[in-house]
């Protein structure tokens, strides 16, 4: 029988400059900064969670930049209209980036932040809201089990701790 | 190193970044004070733990073994490695281990504890980048077939040490372009030793 996995993939955040991918453990979120040859780790503990937060937005930023290549497809289309290849080249061109702008326009990711005192998660998921609900659930459920437990544990120590100490016994009366 | 410094201020609106004040959050949904946006929320209150250490005088005459570090402080554990009494605020348990501080500062500088490696090759990228690459220098596919297989080796076993749950394709498209090379460069050789044979036949 194979052993479950340690770490398991939960989602991406990638940015124009950085590709991150978001791994959980058992005791943590793992951030995975990922260049060509090297992985950078951050790790954010459960125990130290403060506000785990889910939202939905649209990626303004590729948006815009999006919208400006569609112009400038566009604009290229009707410089080149009078040569038909180039012309019908530039239009293609036009029609695929206005589709994906449109679609840039019309999804909304949900992104689930964690946010702890040394470092902050993000995770982005596209397409798919429901899984990004169960992620957000689950995340919840971990960062109160392990809270929890610690509470629990420093409480019966403190407890253990002031409890009066039991007096000798009496000697026995002959 | 892809990692920038960023400083960290706390929770914030993940729509504007507006400071937010967690204590006075209940979970569910939540709408930022200043860009009115929605979003759903779970604020925690991060236990803090305070390790309680005990002084050698208060310790008593059977457990009066003072810390290599601090000397007022009664020892509570050895470490694992070099044996040194270290009291609880030296302990480090990392990996099932008991270390003092100058045993871990030099294990985790020889990465020899795992759950403190923070860098490691990107075994997996190197192994997509050079079966990519190595399609497009195609005639050079008996040098980059071996180089693409040992990368998606490696991080086959990266990926088993790290128990990841994710990565298995990637590994396998790899390893299998690293095959296709290997055929072509082969293919190219033989169709080069065969045209040699030819000339030399003439």
């Amino acid at each position: 029988m194979t052993e479950p996995a340690r770490r398991v993939f939960l989602g991406r955040d990638a940015s124009w400059a950085e590709r991150v991918r978001v791994y959980r453990t058992d005791e943590a979120l793992e951030v995975a900064y990922i260049s060509t040859f090297d992985v950078s780790l951050r790790r954010l503990f459960f125990d130290e969670v403060q506000l785990v937060t889910l939202h939905r937005a649209r990626g303004s930023r590729t948006l815009w930049l999006l919208i400006a290549l569609s112009a400038l497809c566009a604009l290229g289309t009707l410089i080149s209209w009078s040569t038909p290849v180039l012309g019908n080249g530039f239009l293609t061109v036009t029609v695929i980036v206005l589709a994906w702008t449109l679609g840039t326009a019309l999804i909304q990711s949900s992104i689930i932040t964690a946010y702890g005192g040394r470092a902050r998660v993000r995770i982005r998921f596209l397409y798919r809201p429901g899984r990004a609900r169960r992620v957000y659930d689950d995340l919840c459920r971990r960062v109160g089990e392990v809270q929890g437990r610690i509470a629990a544990a420093a409480a019966a120590a403190v407890a253990s701790a002031s409890r009066p100490e039991e007096p000798f016994p009496e000697p026995p009366v002959s | 190193m892809a990692v920038s410094a960023r400083a960290e201020t706390g929770p914030s609106c993940p729509h504007c970044g507006a400071p937010l004040l967690v204590e006075l959050m209940a979970a569910g949904e939540q709408r930022c004070v200043a860009c009115t946006r929605p979003f759903a929320a779970v604020p925690f209150s991060p236990p803090v733990v305070r390790v309680v250490v005990q002084s050698v005088a208060e310790a008593g005459p059977d457990g009066a073994v003072a810390c290599a570090l601090h000397p007022g402080n009664a020892a509570v554990a050895n470490c694992s490695r070099c044996g040194v009494f270290m009291c609880g605020l030296c302990r480090v348990q990392i990996d099932g281990r008991e270390l003092c501080p100058a045993c871990f500062d030099r294990l985790a500088a020889e990465g020899a504890l795992p759950s403190a490696r923070s860098h490691f090759r990107n075994y997996r990228g190197m192994a997509l980048l050079m079966s990519l690459g190595g399609c497009l220098m195609y005639s050079f596919g008996l040098l980059t077939g071996p180089v693409t297989i040992y990368f998606a080796v490696q991080a086959q076993r990266q990926r088993r040490r790290l128990q990841e749950s994710d990565g298995r394709l990637a590994v396998i498209f790899a390893m299998t372009l690293g095959v296709v090379q290997i055929a072509g460069g082969l293919w190219i050789l033989a169709v080069l030793l065969g045209a040699a044979a030819r000339l030399v036949a003439r």
